[in-house]
């Protein structure tokens, strides 16, 4: 197996977002190439259509370029902040469409098709782990809430879960989430 | 709202799972509670969690090429007719510049209470803070850094409300008395001097001529200048 190739010097995701500050378009462009895959990813979770997914790329990238002044490392990770930011995206754009798609499996996501991106393996693995460590239900109110761009009551009144087991539920499923990292 | 009640919806607002009602409710908190925010983004942390489990997937090539148009055309609609490399930054509101300007202005009108003449240097004071408040206040007033030309070092901001008053701030201190700051604003690639433009003070509250595209500060002789001698600063601005 070939040795993982490190690159030396490497800037740092707050480093791009500063420079893109300056409208260094080469600053973004590296920040692309870095997570426009789990940018894309994200949006094509939630929305389902490739199309959809790519303008809700493009748009995420310009609110980058346009509000890059607007990041404060002081309040949490670069990536977070462009992960949400691309979450508001992609469900802004879910419910303005009204579409729901049933098949999990259309995407090939959950089949484990897609290619991975280098720089965020590890990540993604970590992610993983720690998700499949909460009990099931718990992760079926998370992702319901999260990729199906759900609202409390919507969850309630499909999986006939009360209200206040719902709210819980996702507290203490972040929480663990949460705890998995810092632990 | 209460703590609890906070407490109890923070998870799901990071979510984005709540309705909005719910949702205006917890803005509020966070904005009235400012240290709720670490909470937040606490939570927010958790949240990215969900995102970095989805295995990335590679997008078409052909949208990096779109994007890269797509900035292109951004750029040219602020454009600029100086170099690119002087200019940077975008607006945005800074509640610490509003109060340390506000500070700063109380701070001298308390040092000039007393006669006749100081009573009417308070009162016009007390207009130019009232002035600059309002525009400092407003929801739709604009922020650009003020930069050094040829770096990226940041020397002050200059602000604009949409009735195009503007307020330049700088942090490029008090010049000896034989000199005094001017401010210029940028048309069609020639710089012109901006009325009652000179001040010896940090800041200077004035009305941003009808196409202006950038504006700048120099260092002129004490009476001002018809060209600009040594520049300071220059702020783009993208109205």
């Amino acid at each position: 197996m070939p040795a993982k190739t490190f690159v030396v010097n490497e800037p740092s995701d707050e480093q791009l977002l500063a420079q893109i500050a300056l409208t260094h378009e080469s600053a973004l462009e590296l920040l692309y190439d870095r997570y426009s895959g789990a940018v894309y990813a994200l949006a094509r979770k939630i929305l389902r259509s490739p199309r959809d997914a790519e303008e809700v790329l493009q748009d995420v990238f310009v609110r980058i370029w346009q509000r890059a002044d607007e990041y404060d490392a002081l309040k949490g990770k670069a990536l977070t902040w462009m992960l949400t930011i691309t979450h508001h995206m992609a469900i802004d754009l879910y419910r303005r469409n009204q579409v729901r798609h049933t098949s999990p499996l259309e995407d090939g996501l959950v089949l484990g098709l897609a290619d991975e991106a280098q720089h965020t393996s590890l990540e993604r693995l970590l992610a993983q782990t720690a998700l499949d460590k909460l009990e099931p239900s718990e992760k079926m109110v998370l992702e319901a809430l999260y990729f199906e761009g759900l609202s409390q009551s919507q969850l309630a009144g499909r999986s006939g879960i009360p209200l206040g087991t719902i709210k819980s539920k996702a507290r203490i499923a972040l929480q663990r989430l949460r705890r998995f990292f810092e632990e | 709202m209460t703590e609890v009640e906070f407490q109890e919806r923070i998870a799901l607002y990071a979510l984005g799972s709540l309705e909005p009602n719910e949702a205006a409710r917890v803005e509020l908190y966070l904005k009235n509670n400012p240290t709720a925010h670490a909470t937040y983004l606490w939570y927010l942390e958790s949240v990215a969690v969900l995102a970095q489990a989805v295995p990335s997937q590679t997008p078409n090539p052909s949208i990096k090429a779109a994007l890269k148009k797509r900035i292109r055309a951004l750029n040219q609609q602020k454009l600029s007719f100086l170099p690119m490399h002087w200019f940077g930054g975008f607006g945005r509101k800074l509640e610490f510049a509003r109060l340390l300007l506000l500070g700063l202005l109380v701070a001298v009108i308390g040092l000039l209470f007393g006669t006749d003449q100081q009573q009417q240097t308070i009162a016009s004071l007390h207009l130019e803070m009232r002035n600059i408040e309002q525009l400092l206040g407003s929801q739709q007033t604009l922020s650009f850094w003020l930069q050094a030309p040829g770096s990226s070092a940041v020397v002050g901001q200059v602000f604009v409300s949409p009735e195009k008053k503007l307020l330049l701030s700088h942090s490029m201190g008090i010049l000896p008395k034989q000199k005094t700051w001017q401010a210029w604003y940028f048309k069609a690639g020639v710089a012109k001097p901006i009325s009652l433009g000179t001040t010896s003070k940090a800041h200077l509250m004035i009305r941003l001529p009808d196409g202006a595209t950038a504006v700048a500060v120099s260092e002129e002789p004490v009476g001002g200048s018809v060209q600009p001698t040594v520049v300071r600063g220059i702020a783009q601005l993208s109205l």
